[in-house]
């Protein structure tokens, strides 16, 4: 991985985390994970992930975008596409 | 299930004629024709209500009713109202009986009778159970009234932000408070500071109670808190996050965040209580407006419990920045802060804001002794009222204080005279000191300068909406302890304030009734008044 995308996604990382309150270790054994089904978050804990990756990402997600990003990876995915867009 | 009333008369044609009047509107009637009767139908029974003639020869009313008092002490069971009757206008024997309860002169209107009896025979009363305080000379209700006792003052220069340009730079800030010791991070970082000082405040206090909450009682506990601004840090923090970097920087729990009833709502989550749950916001006097609608609610049988009182956190850049510009805030003493705040003093320029919390666990009477509470005082009396005045300016008359303070110790049913302490709003500003002393002086006549005064908040500041609760809290202790506290950095006297305000050192001093002001922007008064439990 390049230096620039290691940075995104440790990012990512720390905001799961943070928000998730659970352990690096788990979102990396399974990045596929759900974050409601499988990882306990309820709605609220949804917004604030979506809200903490447009403050830290500077990117903008609207609400139709919204709708998939429910995991790790959707959410990896889709932010490096955007940033990719803005280039 | 019939109230018991217990008639005390030696008069027989009065018992036969209050026998026949009771059992017709249902009442279970006992009659007795002496002051020695009445003390065994005591021992061996429980009543609602006790009618005691005062006139009565060997034990007279208000010796038979001194008896009943100790006779329900030793068995740990709560006092029984008491009604004198009297056809006599023997102001000094009245006197005394109003001490023990209300007084009813013969001839008296049958309905009206009838009207008091059913008031005093279905009355609850609220006790304090629990306490909670972080305040800046104190976190938690040991280290505050230490503090308060040694006279330490919790007013520094401000270190929370740049004071450059600002005409005060000093606050009563709350140092070394870590919410994380209070709540879990989940709570913690997702409130605003003002509901963390709350939130912990009320653990404190529900600890503090040890009051048991369950499946039973959950519905029949309420809350109900005050707060004067609410959550104002992270609402300018947000408001700058969105000026410099747009609108979808926007925190997605903004709002939860900084609404004033953050706190109650956060408790009751917290705590699982399905009961009440309300926020008062009557800015300075917005907890003890808390309290005493606590006080209410449990006696208008809404719940058996309210966790009550106020939390404010008001040192920021804008909300600072107004009070700055309102030029109420002190702003000689800079580089003196622990000697700026002087309420009554003549040197005295203006408030020091300050920030904490003080919660108190208000509780009907019976159901404290059921749970064997330990039982701190009891509130007797509470009023509030506008005067309708101006929205920073107090009436200069006084009039609206004074009037507060006569109401409040007519709920508790009591004498001015009564009042053996009380806990000024003293803000500190040249107008409440010279204002209040002058309402005091109103309500209280010549007795006005025999009762020690003293502000809470020549030590910790003006907390706002958390003012009434803390200084509520200081009135308790001082209750319980039969120490006053004192009003700190008193050098100077006003010949506009004269009164005794306890300078500089704590007082030794046995205290049954005390009574606390606060006065707040708009004109709104509140006023409460409690007494010892014995």
């Amino acid at each position: 991985m390049s230096d620039i995308k290691k940075n995104i996604e440790e990012r990512l990382e720390d905001i799961v985390a943070e928000i998730l309150e659970i352990d690096k270790k788990e979102i990396r054994n399974n990045k596929d994970a759900d974050f409601f089904k499988d990882l306990g978050a309820d709605s609220m804990l949804g917004l604030e992930i979506i809200a903490a990756v447009e403050r830290k990402y500077d990117i903008k997600i609207e609400d139709e975008e919204v709708q998939g990003l429910s995991t790790f990876n959707n959410i990896l995915n889709f932010i490096n596409k955007k940033l990719g867009q803005q280039k | 299930m019939a109230k018991k009333i217990l008639v005390v008369d030696d008069d027989p044609s009065v018992l036969k004629s209050l026998e026949k009047l009771f059992k017709k509107e249902g009442y279970d009637v006992t009659c007795v024709s002496s002051g020695k009767q009445a003390l065994d139908c005591i021992e061996r029974r429980d009543f609602d209500l006790v009618i005691v003639d005062i006139r009565m020869p060997d034990l007279d009313g208000v010796e038979t009713v001194r008896n009943i008092k100790e006779i329900r002490t030793n068995q740990s069971k709560p006092d029984i109202p008491v009604l004198f009757i009297t056809g006599f206008s023997d102001v000094v024997a009245i006197d005394k009986a109003k001490q023990y309860g209300e007084v009813v002169l013969k001839p008296f209107d049958l309905g009206e009778f009838l009207i008091r009896v059913k008031q005093q025979s279905t009355k609850r009363r609220v006790v304090i159970t629990g306490l909670g305080v972080v305040a800046p000379n104190g976190i938690g209700k040991d280290e505050f009234w230490e503090a308060n006792i040694k006279g330490k003052s919790g007013v520094n220069r401000i270190r929370s932000f740049d004071t450059a340009g600002y005409n005060s730079k000093i606050a009563a800030e709350v140092l070394d408070f870590d919410p994380l010791k209070y709540m879990p991070n989940s709570v913690a970082k997702r409130v605003d500071r003002y509901a963390q000082l709350g939130i912990a405040a009320a653990n404190m206090a529900v600890e503090d109670s040890r009051l048991n909450i369950e499946e039973e009682n959950k519905y029949n506990i309420g809350v109900c808190i005050g707060t004067g601004l609410g959550g104002v840090l992270f609402h300018e923090e947000q408001m700058m996050e969105i000026k410099i970097k747009g609108p979808h920087h926007a925190h997605p729990l903004g709002v939860p965040k900084i609404s004033p009833n953050a706190v109650p709502a956060q408790i009751a989550i917290q705590l699982g209580l399905k009961g009440i749950n309300l926020a008062i916001s009557t800015a300075c006097a917005s907890s003890t407006n808390a309290i005493g609608q606590a006080f209410d609610i449990i006696r208008l049988k809404r719940a058996d419990v309210v966790i009550t009182g106020g939390t404010e956190a008001p040192i920021t850049p804008f909300t600072f920045a107004a009070y700055d510009s309102l030029r109420v805030l002190s702003n000689k003493r800079n580089d003196m802060p622990q000697e700026a705040s002087r309420p009554f003093d003549k040197d005295r320029d203006g408030f020091i804001l300050g920030e904490g919390a003080g919660i108190l666990i208000l509780e009907e009477l019976e159901h404290a002794i059921k749970r064997g509470a330990h039982i701190y005082s009891e509130i007797i009396g509470y009023s509030t009222t506008s005067g309708a005045y101006h929205m920073v300016i107090p009436d200069p008359t006084g009039d609206d204080a004074s009037r507060v303070m006569e109401l409040a110790i007519k709920d508790a049913n009591i004498n001015p005279e009564d009042i053996d302490y009380i806990n000024a709003h003293g803000t500190s500003t040249q107008a409440n000191d010279r204002i209040e002393t002058q309402a005091i002086k109103t309500v209280f006549d010549k007795y006005a300068y025999r009762i020690p005064i003293s502000s809470t908040k020549s030590m910790i500041g003006h907390l706002i909406g958390a003012a009434g609760a803390v200084e509520a809290i200081v009135c308790v202790l001082v209750i319980e302890n039969s120490l006053i506290p004192p009003t700190i950095n008193y050098k100077y006297k006003d010949p506009d304030c004269d009164l005794d305000y306890v300078p500089n050192e704590a007082r030794r001093q046995k205290v049954n009734i005390a009574l606390s002001n606060s006065f707040g922007f708009g004109s709104c008064n509140a006023c409460i008044v409690l007494r010892r439990y014995k």
